[in-house]
């Protein structure tokens, strides 16, 4: 009797594998923002991302050094060029803490901490994670989770908040979006299937970009065995490491990307972080 | 001289008239009211929080407002009336008749709705010639309006199981003025009579559903609702002179009792064979009331069905359509009974709407109709005759996501 109980209980409520989910509530015209994204919806973007960095910066301490700060960004503008949003001016930043972690707000805002910094090994795993970040913001993860869009000033909008007598609340509505991307970023994470899809897109970028598209299993595969309060946030906030690299090993072997010969850098990287003082934990492997 | 009695009128008590025969006079809801109100299974927009706010968590944007305004426009037609005169007696009103709005907060997602579910605006006057009695004049004013509001709050248990509550505050508010007036100008003979009538009422009603998605692309939808009268108070006078009389008679009465509303249970399933299609149906089971007091006579149980459809023609225009029942809650009349018995007309309905949609706001435009037929009685062991009715809401309405 238990056992049926407990068959019906997992029947009712689903499980985490169950084939379906209720996008099939979701009408056609909701797949208008997918494909047809406005310059607006691009400024919102941008303004929200601002106000999402601006938080973080204002939990995190920024690592202020011009020209590592430098060098990180040639690295990361070196993927991101190849993302397709070229409307974004990207921004790459360290925060200065020992959790080991990556950040991105929407509009092209990328924070890497100086945790993760010292797990890395060459410059291939740092734009690995930088590849990571970016693609979170090409496909809009957060946009979507929180339903960011720009001012709707078509005449059939105008008429809508005139018919409905709408007090467009917006500023109200802004500030709980921000509250609700730290709390992603912080807390709770974006779905499984959005992390997954960013490590995807992130190993394509890689390849792309010309450096060593295995560098992301290699880091993932180092800080999956580091478990430490370091790690606390990103365990919270991304699915298990095992599972990642189950999939990107999958889409590896399947785009024989293991094959390609792609640049590591290490020995670049690991002078521009003695030279700041970081202080690599990692005496790695020679490139 | 005698009277002439009509019906709704005058019946089994002077306060029975405040009573209410159908439960589905107005549908709700943007989008809810061009599916016929087919909706407990879908209810993932602000209209979800009166049919099944257990739906709203599936709502297809994070914050959301939507509201109604509609025009609603009701005829009675009473044949052989008055000495095979037919009465006809129509109401119309103008009136907003829904908002919500949802928003996320904490792990589930809040709501706060307004919705008018009954409305009767009567303002009109009849002159009846040449009857056995003379000529005869009544004007009516009567207004009878039931408002419903309050917050909303449902969580999901899963991504294909929700529950979720309503907690409505009701009122209605009922008021009646008739002037009858029969004379016989040949004869000099006249019979006045002034009827006031009026009664309000308050209490809550709690609502609690769930949705369940058994199988992709179904939706299966569970809500129950029971309003009961906090407070309530009825009275009514009559005054009546005659040519027959020195003095003027003055009836009056008074009455606290609470109307015993019943609980509504709806099931719903929807089926979501495309992102263009959406097919729905509802089940509503009123259950049987008894009396209460000299104003609100016992009701029975009713049983009513709505068939709701969605298609989107293109990503920017939504067809919606519907049908649904509205029948009575008073018995059917039996020619045997020897006690004033009540109006029984089952209604059917229809309903339209065509909608535009941008990426974050909607408009809509769509008309509901229906008619019915059925019977009524003057007076208790008066022959039963027949009398047919319409009804027909016009309504503009527009959701805002933002």
């Amino acid at each position: 009797m238990r056992r049926l109980l407990a068959i019906l209980a997992l029947t009712v409520i689903g499980t985490p594998l169950s084939a379906w989910s209720n996008d099939f509530r979701e009408r056609i015209h909701a797949t208008v923002a997918d494909t047809n994204t406005i310059e607006a919806d691009t400024i919102a973007e941008i303004e929200f991302g601002r106000e999402v960095a601006a938080r973080i910066l204002g939990s995190n301490r920024l690592l202020r050094n011009e020209e590592f700060t430098h060098y990180l960004g040639l690295v990361g503008n070196r993927v991101a060029r190849n993302a397709g949003r070229p409307e974004l001016v990207w921004h790459f930043a360290v925060l200065d803490t020992s959790a080991i972690n990556a950040y991105t707000a929407p509009g092209g805002y990328v924070f890497v901490t100086k945790g993760a910094l010292q797990q890395m090994d060459d410059e291939a795993e740092l734009a690995a994670v930088l590849a990571h970040e970016v693609a979170h913001v090409t496909q809009r993860h957060i946009v979507k989770a929180l339903n960011i869009k720009g001012a709707d000033n078509t005449t059939t909008g105008s008429l809508a908040r005139l018919v409905g007598s709408v007090n467009e609340s917006t500023r109200t509505a802004f500030n709980q979006a921000v509250d609700g991307a730290v709390q992603i970023l912080f807390e709770k994470g974006l779905n499984h299937s959005d992390e997954f899809q960013a490590d995807q897109v992130g190993i394509t970028l890689l390849a792309n970009s010309g450096y060593d598209p295995m560098a992301l299993v290699r880091y993932l595969s180092r800080i999956g065995e580091a478990k430490s309060e370091s790690t606390r946030v990103l365990t919270m906030t991304h699915p298990a490491v095992t599972q990642r690299l189950d999939l990107l090993n999958t889409l590896i072997t399947e785009e024989k990307l293991a094959d390609m010969a792609g640049q590591r850098s290490r020995t670049r990287f690991v002078n521009n972080l003695d030279t700041h003082g970081f202080n690599s934990n990692n005496t790695g492997e020679q490139p | 001289m005698r009277r002439i009695v009509l019906a709704g009128l005058v019946a089994a008590s002077p306060l029975a008239t405040a009573d209410s025969n159908h439960y589905n006079n107005m549908l709700i809801g943007d989008r809810a009211s061009g599916m016929a109100g087919a909706y407990t299974s879908i209810s993932d927009d602000p209209s979800g929080l009166y049919y099944n706010p257990s739906g709203i968590v599936f709502a297809g944007a994070r914050n959301f407002s939507a509201s109604v305004n509609a025009y609603h426009v009701s005829s009675t037609r009473y044949k052989n009336a008055i000495d095979g005169h037919e009465w006809e007696r129509t109401s119309s009103s103008l009136l907003p008749n829904f908002f919500g709005v949802i928003q996320p907060l904490g792990k589930g997602i809040v709501g706060f709705s307004y919705a008018v579910t009954d409305s009767i605006i009567e303002d009109q006057d009849s002159h009846f010639t040449a009857t056995s009695l003379g000529d005869f004049y009544i004007n009516i004013n009567h207004r009878d309006v039931t408002n419903k509001f309050g917050p909303s709050y449902a969580y999901a248990i899963s991504d294909k199981l929700s529950i979720g509550a309503t907690l409505y505050a009701h009122t209605r508010n009922y008021k009646l003025i008739v002037n009858q007036l029969t004379q016989d100008t040949a004869l000099g003979s006249y019979r006045l009579v002034n009827s006031y009538q009026e009664a309000s009422e308050f209490g809550m009603e709690p609502v609690v559903g769930v949705m369940w998605s058994p199988a992709d692309k179904v939706s299966l939808g569970l809500s129950v609702r029971k309003t009961t009268i906090t407070s309530s108070s009825a009275g009514s006078q009559t005054i009546t002179s005659s040519d027959a009389a020195a003095t003027a008679t003055v009836d009056s009465a008074s009455d606290d009792s609470k109307r015993k509303l019943p609980t509504e249970t709806r099931v719903g399933v929807a089926y979501f064979p495309s992102n263009r299609l959406l097919l729905s149906a509802d089940i509503m089971h009123y259950g049987a009331t008894q009396a209460s007091g000299d104003a609100y006579l016992a009701k029975q149980a009713v049983t009513n069905l709505a068939l709701g459809m969605e298609y989107y023609p293109t990503r920017s225009w939504a067809v919606r359509a519907g049908l649904y029942t509205n029948h009575s809650n008073t018995p059917s009349l039996d020619a045997a009974k020897t006690t004033m018995q009540e109006d029984h007309i089952d209604m059917m309905g229809i309903t339209l709407s065509l909608t535009r949609m941008t990426r974050t706001s909607s408009i809509t435009g769509g008309i509901g109709y229906s008619r019915g037929s059925g019977e009524w009685q003057n007076e208790a062991t008066m022959p039963i005759k027949s009398v047919d009715a319409d009804s027909l809401t016009a309504y503009l309405s527009s959701s805002y996501s933002y």
